[in-house]
């Protein structure tokens, strides 16, 4: 029982309760928005936001804000198209691509795990470097990725589910077990939450930073391998517009930006939330400029509601 | 003067730099040694150089704004309606709107970041969509060609024949402004203390919280009179004016020697990191390097520079994982 009132009153269900609310709501508004084909597009949709964010929030329950993402996502199709275009295989071409950014990932890792800076600075000055390798590689231009063996990634379905809704279930089962069952991802939420306790317990400052920002990256690996696919193409600015989202998805869904706290599977409830709720300004016909407002104003009244104890002190 | 040296070491260090990059442009493309050169390196990054003050308060108190650009652009668009509607008709008139208006953003800003108790990078990151999911809502992607001539000639007067615009002097004032503020009064001494231990501060007495207010005000200010200067200059109001204007600011910040950890800021370093970008970016240009070139650079400039800062603020004192980081702010 006291379960349940907990749980109640957890961020969780709160995102639940939302999710129903968007749902009904546009579902009044129109019952085709309730089909089950449309609400597997919706979360099919949602996606490569679903693993940028599992980067993201990574990183911040480790205390440091991994602003890369987008950048390292475009880098991931610009580079699968390159060498897709060139002839090569697509078995051998995506090990290197999750190679590239691994590596990219560990440069992150280097600068805000051993020369301290702080993860926010490292990643924006990292993302700037990120983005201008992929412009020099395409010289501004989308690259089209025409193989037919990399459409089975963002094209194709597993039995009745779409493969990426699939691998998208897969990977996050995996890192939510990673997080919260292994020593490592324990690690990393000490970390998040006091640097200097986790030192006296004897963790490596470095070597998790390391980790974290190599995990981040492999998780970007998967977003471009899906967007790179559906897309059929690579551009450098292609998955720009991912990192507001993740952040605003990954607030959404109870993850502290102080670190320390929040999970992967609320990160996840709150991409859904954010996918359905997008889904629904489509369907009523609103203009990108719209989410854009929304997306931001939502962020911070999000952050206001869950922050209203700091603001306004319960009296005694 | 030995001591002199030492205490700006970081800004010899950038001058150096900055005259090396003159000689290697000038190897490369056989013109670039010249005070033409120079007073259009001043001119063409005057207004990164007026915004990069506020961001450099912003930055020392361990915050950080990306909605720069935004408010640059809501600046521009407004005050160009504003004109069209003849409600501004002077100068002086021009200069008092921008500066409100954009102090008006910067006071949204600030209160959130001190009232929501969190990094400033998302509470920016979110006011920045919403300005700009406003402007394209109300403006789509139309442009305001149709300034008047007084308008258009606040920033392009080119005063003293000395080739340089407008612009460079107000960069100059304003350079000089800060300098007072910070060094001769108490507000702005408050401000450093501030950023230098937040706890500190705040036992005897100061509230960081009213700091990073004013900081984000005055952020609000520069961006306002950057938004003046960017369409007089261009003639023109458009929404997506000041995109990624935040990154360039931030490395110019970075590379002048502000640290994010607090209480140092440096003028004269913001003044030289604002040159050294603009060099190398008309470098590039006069050596005809492709354009998609300038972000790579620009992004190894920025770490480059913030790698250097770290390691000579590791190196000292033997501190071995002394300084636990990784905290955006501190609130």
């Amino acid at each position: 029982m006291d379960r349940l009132k907990r749980f109640a009153r957890s961020d969780v269900a709160a995102m639940v309760l939302l999710a129903a609310l968007i749902l009904g709501v546009f579902g009044a508004l129109n019952p085709v928005f309730l089909r089950p084909v449309n609400l597997v597009q919706y979360v099919n949709n949602g996606v490569v936001l679903g693993f940028i964010t599992i980067a993201l929030s990574t990183s911040v329950i480790a205390g440091h804000f991994d602003y890369s993402v987008g950048a390292m996502t475009g880098f991931g199709t610009v580079f699968m198209a390159l060498l897709l275009r060139g002839g090569m295989h697509v078995a051998l071409a995506l090990p290197l691509c999750l190679l590239s950014l691994l590596l990219f990932g560990a440069l992150n890792g280097v600068i805000v795990g051993f020369l301290r800076v702080p993860g926010m600075l490292a990643t924006l000055g990292t993302s700037s470097l990120i983005y201008g390798i992929s412009l020099v590689l395409t010289q501004g231009q989308a690259i089209g990725a025409n193989s037919e063996a990399y459409k089975v990634f963002g094209k194709s379905d597993l039995g009745t589910l779409p493969f990426g809704i699939v691998l998208l279930a897969v990977v996050f089962a995996a890192s939510a077990v990673f997080l919260s069952r292994t020593r490592t991802g324990r690690r990393w939420y000490l970390i998040g939450t006091s640097p200097e306790s986790a030192r006296f317990a004897g963790i490596s400052y470095r070597k998790e930073t390391l980790l974290v920002h190599v995990f981040s990256a492999c998780m970007c690996f998967f977003g471009a391998l899906i967007l790179g696919s559906r897309m059929a193409s690579g551009r450098a600015d292609i998955a720009e517009g991912y990192v507001l989202q993740a952040v605003t998805a990954a607030v959404f869904g109870g993850i502290s930006i102080k670190g320390g706290s929040g999970t992967i599977a609320g990160a996840l409830l709150g991409v859904l939330t954010f996918t359905l709720l997008t889904s629904g300004f489509t369907m009523i016909g609103l203009s990108q400029f719209y989410k854009q407002v929304t997306t931001g104003a939502l962020l911070v009244l999000v952050l206001l509601v869950r922050n209203r104890h700091a603001i306004f002190p319960p009296r005694k | 003067m030995r001591a002199l040296i030492r205490k700006s070491k970081r800004e010899l260090l950038l001058i150096a730099v900055i005259a090396m990059l003159f000689v290697v442009f000038h190897l490369i493309s056989g013109s670039f040694l010249s005070y033409v050169t120079l007073a259009n390196v001043l001119s063409g990054y005057a207004i990164y150089g007026i915004m990069a003050i506020g961001m450099m308060l912003i930055i020392s108190t361990g915050n950080i704004d990306v909605s720069v650009g935004a408010q640059l652009a809501v600046v521009s668009m407004s005050v160009s309606a504003l004109v069209d509607g003849g409600v501004i008709d002077s100068v002086p008139a021009a200069v008092l709107f921008s500066a409100a208006i954009g102090a008006a953003l910067g006071l949204a800003n600030g209160l959130l970041v001190s009232a929501l108790k969190l990094p400033a990078i998302i509470v920016t990151l979110g006011t920045m969509n919403i300005m700009r999911g406003i402007l394209l809502l109300v403006a789509g992607s139309s442009w305001n060609t149709g300034l008047p001539m007084w308008f258009k000639s606040i920033a392009r007067t080119v005063p003293f024949d000395l080739r340089l615009k407008m612009t460079v002097y107000i960069w100059l004032i304003l350079c000089a402004a800060a300098y007072f503020h910070m060094y001769r009064t108490v507000s702005g001494r408050k401000i450093l203390s501030v950023g230098a231990n937040p706890e500190g501060a705040r036992r005897i007495g100061y509230s960081p919280g009213a700091s990073y207010v004013l900081t984000f005000v005055i952020t609000g200010v520069t961006c306002g009179i950057g938004g003046l200067l960017y369409s007089s200059n261009v003639g023109m109001a458009q929404p997506i004016a000041g995109l990624g204007y935040e990154m360039t600011l931030i490395a110019a910040v970075v590379i002048g020697g502000t640290s994010f950890t607090g209480g140092k800021i440096s003028i004269l370093g913001t003044f030289l990191g604002v040159v050294l970008l603009s060099v190398i970016e008309r470098g590039m240009v006069i050596s005809k390097i492709p354009v998609y070139w300038q972000e790579l650079v620009k992004g190894a400039v920025i770490i480059i520079a913030i790698s250097l800062s770290a390691l000579s603020a590791v190196a000292p004192g033997k501190g071995r994982g002394r300084r636990v980081s990784g905290e955006v702010s501190r609130g």
